[in-house]
């Protein structure tokens, strides 16, 4: 019966990550639908499931779900074969060492699926939303191969590098999975957009999305994500050589690294929805045509402070909460379970 | 009946049945301070709901769902126009979920203490504004032709729909304690029925308070016509009926007929929006002419159903009886 409904917590949250991604896809790249006097409305139902897009995203963030899972508890396996000692605990010990194990290996699997998918979707991405991947690049002008950035300054309002390095062909291998291949560059995307767009937004209208968090979104997901690759990595060869005891130092980096996966995670989603910038639905509709008319720039500061304020207090209580039962005896009684039973009839 | 026709009755079904189930568990919220006096009857008293609330929610997430989907138009102008109030409801209903999840969680007194009272204050207000919103929504609200919502949020506080949110919180207030009169044992049992008992005739006042002002402030019974209906009256049967029941000791039969009194009530209330989703308060009704118009709704035509139709002023003037069903029925009524 327990596992039974395990089953259908992982069934349900999957299905629950699918239709999200769904809904998010259309955002990203419109599919299945006609418009009927400015109305989107969808033709077929089957062709929006299979919006090529949902199959690359979904599978990254799935992926993406499991890492997190793993490095969780990869982290508080770590803290708690630091924390036991003596003979007494060695059942602990032994219990922590095989979650260990077994996330090492969910982690080492997961993100580099993870990686191999986030490679499926950047090359998707340069089809369908170049401006996406030209922002997350800081690429201005066109190149053919096409450079990856190691670190650009540019000047925003200038659209310009002020200073750039860069590795060659690697942008290219990015998105063609090969070293050449025209990517194009913000500019050039944007001029395109306005000579696309001149009817209906005018010729001046701007496509560019806010650059610098683009940039440093990317750069923060994929830098988290090899560092996790390379961690997960180390504690299998460590885990092989039978030498994960005796590196306490790489034991505490584990309990640090439980951040990872939630900033490569959170820079992620953030690349995806302001790549997208200023479009609310790609190609369709503009983020400034989707506001609600009647709610104010007031009413939406006060929704914002309300929800972080709310969150952030939840984060605190919530790391609390998880800090304290990560540090519990794992085979203590839970007594609250006992008094439902006993006396809810 | 006709694809919008159907999709009002399943939304309607919908907050029927959610009404009826999340209604108990805010009673439970808010009774929770006053019926627990020490923290094992707190958790007692967490617990007989502890199952059920947040499966309960999931029927509001689908109605709205469902809005979202048959009528767009509807979910637009009613979310961003209810804006502040449903972001302060939201806020409310985070802090009751994670009160449920985490009040346990420490063996601290004052934890626990800081956590009933946020799980009472999460349950008290969604159970107000429930009512202050269906209030608005039948007796209307500033629409313009464009369905943008053009008040604020003072213009959804009136005494009409503050009594309104009484009624809300009174039900299901009693429904909670009903509710714990039925799956407690004990002290708490009979702190539950002693409450419920309580309760009882200042709802039946409230909500007598409710109808009489629903009367004035509405349309609705020109749109039900003289006989209000089965469900109407089945609603104030149920009541009475309710508080014979609990005087009776009868607390299962008794909390039955509350449940009967809440599905009722949104059915009647669903009726009398029918085929309107929501009622523009920009209309003929606000100006000075009120009282004529209040007598003319007496006169109002019949149809072969002996329904009553307004005077033309509903379906011809510019901004009146906004967001009505799209379609098949406008079109049978307009022919």
């Amino acid at each position: 019966m327990h596992l039974f409904a395990i089953w259908m917590v992982v069934i349900g949250s999957w299905l629950s990550a699918l239709w999200i991604l769904i809904a998010n896809s259309f955002m990203q790249e419109p599919v299945a639908y006609t418009l009927n006097g400015g109305r989107a409305e969808m033709t077929n139902f089957g062709d929006l499931l299979t919006n090529p897009h949902v199959w690359v995203q979904f599978p990254h963030v799935l992926t993406a779900a499991v890492t997190t899972g793993a490095f969780f508890v990869l982290g508080i396996s770590a803290y708690r074969l630091l924390k036991s000692r003596g003979d007494r605990e060695q059942p602990l010990r032994d219990l922590f060492m095989r979650s260990f194990r077994w996330a090492a290996v969910y982690g080492a699997i997961g993100v580099f699926l993870v990686i191999m998918v986030g490679h499926q979707q950047a090359q998707h991405m340069v089809q369908a939303q170049p401006m996406k991947m030209a922002a997350a690049e800081g690429l201005f002008e066109s190149e053919d191969p096409a450079s990856m950035s190691l670190l650009t300054i540019g000047d925003e309002p200038g659209r310009r590098d002020v200073f750039s390095i860069r590795i060659p062909g690697l942008l290219s291998f990015l998105a063609y999975n090969r070293f050449e291949g025209r990517i194009e560059g913000i500019n050039d995307l944007n001029a395109a957009y306005q000579a696309q767009f001149a009817d209906q937004y005018g010729p001046d209208a701007d496509y560019v999305p806010p650059l610098a968090l683009n940039y440093w979104s990317f750069r923060a997901m994929v830098g988290a994500g090899f560092l996790m690759l390379a961690l997960a990595l180390y504690a299998l060869y460590l885990l092989y050589k039978r030498r994960l005891m005796t590196k306490r130092r790489f034991l505490r980096l584990m309990v640090w690294a439980i951040a990872l996966p939630y900033i490569a995670n959170s820079t992620g989603w953030l690349l995806t929805e302001l790549g997208r910038q200023p479009w609310i639905v790609f190609g369709l509709q503009r983020i400034e045509e989707a506001v609600s008319p009647n709610v104010t720039t007031g009413m939406l500061l006060a929704s914002l402070v309300l929800f972080t304020t709310i969150y952030g207090i939840l984060i605190a209580v919530d790391v609390y909460l998880l800090r304290k039962y990560a540090m519990a005896d794992p085979h203590a009684k839970e007594d609250d379970a006992a008094l439902t039973l006993e006396s809810a009839f | 009946m006709d694809l919008a026709s159907v999709w009002f009755v399943l939304i309607a079904v919908l907050f029927a049945v959610f009404f009826l189930l999340e209604g108990f568990d805010y009673g439970v919220g808010i009774l929770l301070p006053f019926l627990g006096k020490d923290d094992r009857e707190r958790r007692v008293l967490i617990n007989a709901i502890g199952p059920f609330w947040d499966g309960n929610e999931v029927w509001l997430i689908t109605a709205g769902g469902a809005m979202f989907a048959a009528f767009p138009n509807w979910y637009a102008t009613m979310f961003s126009g209810f804006y502040l109030a449903l972001l302060i409801m939201l806020l409310a209903l985070i802090v009751r979920g994670v009160g449920f999840e985490f009040r346990s969680k420490v063996a601290s007194a004052r934890w626990r203490q800081t956590w009933d009272w946020l799980i009472f204050t999460g349950s008290l207000v969604p159970a107000l504004l429930w009512g202050v919103a269906v209030a608005n929504i039948a007796r209307g609200v500033p629409i313009d032709e464009s369905m943008t919502f053009t008040g604020d949020f003072f213009d959804l506080i009136s005494v009409y729909t503050l009594v309104g949110g009484l009624v809300t919180l009174s039900v299901f207030l009693l429904h909670g304690a009903l509710y714990l009169s039925l799956k407690t044992k004990g002290a708490v049992m009979e702190r539950a029925q002693k409450a419920a008992m309580r309760l009882w005739l200042p709802t039946v006042v409230i909500v007598v308070l409710f109808v009489v002002l629903t009367y004035f402030e509405t349309d609705i019974f020109a749109q039900l016509g003289v006989n209000p209906g089965v469900d109407a009256l089945g609603a104030g049967l149920a009541l009475v009926a309710a508080g014979w029941l609990i005087r009776e000791g009868r607390f299962g039969w008794a909390f039955a007929m509350n449940a009967l009194t809440i599905l009722l009530t949104v059915s009647t209330v669903f009726r009398g929006l029918h085929p309107r989703v929501m009622v523009s308060s920009l209309n003929p009704r606000m100006e000075p002419d009120h009282h004529q118009r209040l007598f003319d709704r007496h006169h109002a035509r019949r149809d072969a159903r002996g329904r009553a139709h307004l005077p033309a002023y509903r379906d011809h003037l510019p901004g009146m009886g906004l967001l009505d069903l799209p379609q098949a029925d406008r079109a049978r009524r307009t022919a």
